[in-house]
């Protein structure tokens, strides 16, 4: 039987008619990793005596009737800034090189409550920031569809893995676009929840103001099954929220006629790529012939999202970032050998010159600077206002649309090499993802349908907590599209 | 907004670390580069103070409940020097 690229449905309907194992399922994912993880890098860490055992007690579970529930036996691999007990979790920094999680994250809890298969740790970009995942201090991954280029990042193991057909599902994590544009650059889906929907406890923190957990998928109905696992009120998250839709349902009668689609005209003005414009075209024209109602609009805050993001984003990471001191845990300078420090205040010193890569000292040195005496108010206060602008601007819109559409990315998949040597540049391939977060809006990246090349992906945002209807929204054009 | 040197090395030690000469000369260049992107938000007037009583935006209050953690030696398992179940550190002052 072939096993190539099974989604969560198919293997829930292959495990309950005695079809395939989840046994013989982890085995197959293992053996590709084996062969595959060599040449793309997309895994820091494999469990492969766990991943094996975990399966086989599912499969027992499962002989005596007693699932833990839908995704008991589901091989699955995780960002490596979330923590799994008892595991090396590195956020790909040399700092954290040999910590090991002495807690589960909420959402590995809730995995493991539901009996999934844990394959491995996925390489990102040094604690998330960064869009290529050429920021790990253990080296880059590659994209799958080309050996070449970016997988996009910082969640760029995660998707390689599922795009490279690694695992079934990954978790990633979304700050500036994390998610979903490597789920762009890879060709799979992936979703940024609305922030306060998937608790955050025992996500290695980046910007806290911004940061969101979510799922990489096969497909965006497993992205819908993924969140109903993962999200919900976690009291140990004070960001975490309680609210009344907490439904993800797919429904195979959606219709897309009469919904407002929103075109935000400073979107398309970003420089985009003549690809990115003519297959984001191919996706309007689909909705449109389908009933839909396409608007312009202008918002013209928008403009301004990537240079606020620049501005609040490194000012909570500097904030984040100083817990890596070289005391408590992490890499550390203390030590006994000779060169280490012999005083407190040359330990720090030490221990982060050493530990922290360049992309998150240039982030941290800039959110110090921003938020020192006498710059405070002209560049982190004027950005915050900025920012309430922004979501001004997004409230009012989303009282006459229901979705917002955009293309994910403004380039297909750069070079590797490309772009490391011009932070600004680096950036800017994050300029179509970012304002979703400062706002604090779900959306959801799926891959437009096209003709063998390079995968372009187009972006789907929804109001505040409208996940399920982005996801239906979604999956009709996964369907319906041609 | 330029970024001398000096004003390199003063940021690296309110960031906490210690930066050698070609590391200086390039985060002057992209410091510089990136503050100079950011600036362009001097042309927006953006009005007053956020407001805090925004849809999305309020106070979290919790009860202080403390709990026991469980897996207390998981803990001092990743304390880089440790004597029984002490951090160990180094002198604050020297000598």
């Amino acid at each position: 039987m072939g096993l190539e690229n099974l989604t969560i449905k198919e293997i829930q309907k292959l495990f309950s008619k005695n079809k395939l194992s989840s046994e013989e399922l982890t085995h197959y994912y293992l053996e590709r990793i084996k062969k595959i993880n060599k040449k793309i890098n997309a895994f820091l860490d494999i469990y492969e005596k766990e991943a094996l055992s975990q399966a086989r007690e599912s499969d027992k579970r499962r002989k005596k009737g007693k699932i833990l529930g839908p995704f008991d036996g589901i091989p699955c691999a995780i960002k490596d800034n979330i923590l799994i007990k008892d595991k090396k979790t590195t956020a790909a920094s040399k700092i954290l090189e040999n910590y090991i999680a002495p807690y589960d994250a909420f959402v590995i809890e809730r995995l493991k409550n539901e009996g999934v298969v844990f394959l491995g740790k996925t390489n990102m970009d040094e604690f998330a920031m960064g869009s290529s995942t050429e920021n790990s201090a253990f080296g880059p991954t590659l994209n799958p569809w080309d050996e070449k280029r970016v997988p996009g990042g910082s969640s760029g193991g995660s998707a390689a893995a599922v795009a490279a057909n690694l695992c079934v599902f990954a978790l990633g994590s979304d700050t500036g676009g994390s998610i979903r544009q490597p789920a762009a650059f890879c060709g799979v889906v992936g979703l940024k929840p609305t922030y306060g929907r998937v608790s955050r406890f025992g996500l290695i923190a980046m910007a806290s103001s911004l940061d969101q957990i979510g799922p990489i998928t096969k497909n965006v109905e497993d992205a819908a099954l993924v969140m109903e696992v993962i999200s919900g009120y976690d009291p140990k998250d004070s960001t975490s929220r309680k609210i009344e839709k907490t439904s993800f349902k797919i429904k195979e009668n959606f219709s897309v006629k009469n919904l407002k689609i929103g075109l935000v005209k400073e979107f398309l003005e970003e420089g985009l790529d003549k690809e990115i414009e003519e297959n984001f075209q191919a996706v309007v024209d689909f909705y449109k012939s389908e009933g839909a109602k396409i608007i312009e609009i202008s918002l013209s805050a928008v403009r301004y999202a990537l240079a606020t993001y620049y501005i609040i984003m490194p000012a909570e990471v500097s904030s984040n970032l100083a817990r890596y001191d070289g005391i408590k845990y992490g890499y550390s300078a203390s030590g006994e050998k000779e060169g280490q420090a012999y005083q407190l205040e040359e330990v720090y010193l030490k221990s982060r010159s050493f530990g922290l890569g360049k992309e998150v000292k240039r982030r941290i040195m800039l959110g110090a600077y921003t938020l020192s005496e006498g710059y405070y108010d002209q560049y982190y206060r004027k950005a915050v206002l900025v920012r309430r602008l922004i979501s001004q601007e997004f409230e009012k819109a989303f009282k006459d649309l229901d979705i917002i559409l955009s293309p994910t990315t403004p380039t297909p998949p750069f070079l590797i090499g490309e772009k490391t040597k011009d932070p600004l540049s680096m950036y800017m391939s994050d300029v179509l993802t970012v304002p979703v977060n400062l706002v604090g809006l779900p959306a959801i990246s799926l891959p437009v349908k096209k003709e063998k090349s390079l995968p372009v992906g187009f972006q789907i945002i929804g109001d505040f907590w409208e996940e399920e209807l982005i996801l239906n929204v979604a999956h009709f054009y996964q369907a319906k599209a041609r | 907004m330029k970024i001398d040197s000096q004003k390199v090395k003063f940021i690296a030690s309110l960031a906490g670390f210690e930066l050698v000469a070609e590391e200086v000369e390039l985060y002057k260049k992209e410091l510089s580069r990136i503050l100079d992107f950011v600036e362009q938000l001097d042309e927006v007037s953006p009005g007053k103070e956020p407001l805090l009583e925004e849809r999305n935006f309020f106070n979290v209050f919790e009860d202080d409940r403390p709990s026991e953690f469980l897996d207390k030696e998981k803990l001092l398992a990743n304390f880089p020097v440790r004597e029984r179940n002490f951090l160990k550190i180094k002198a604050v002052f020297k000598d």
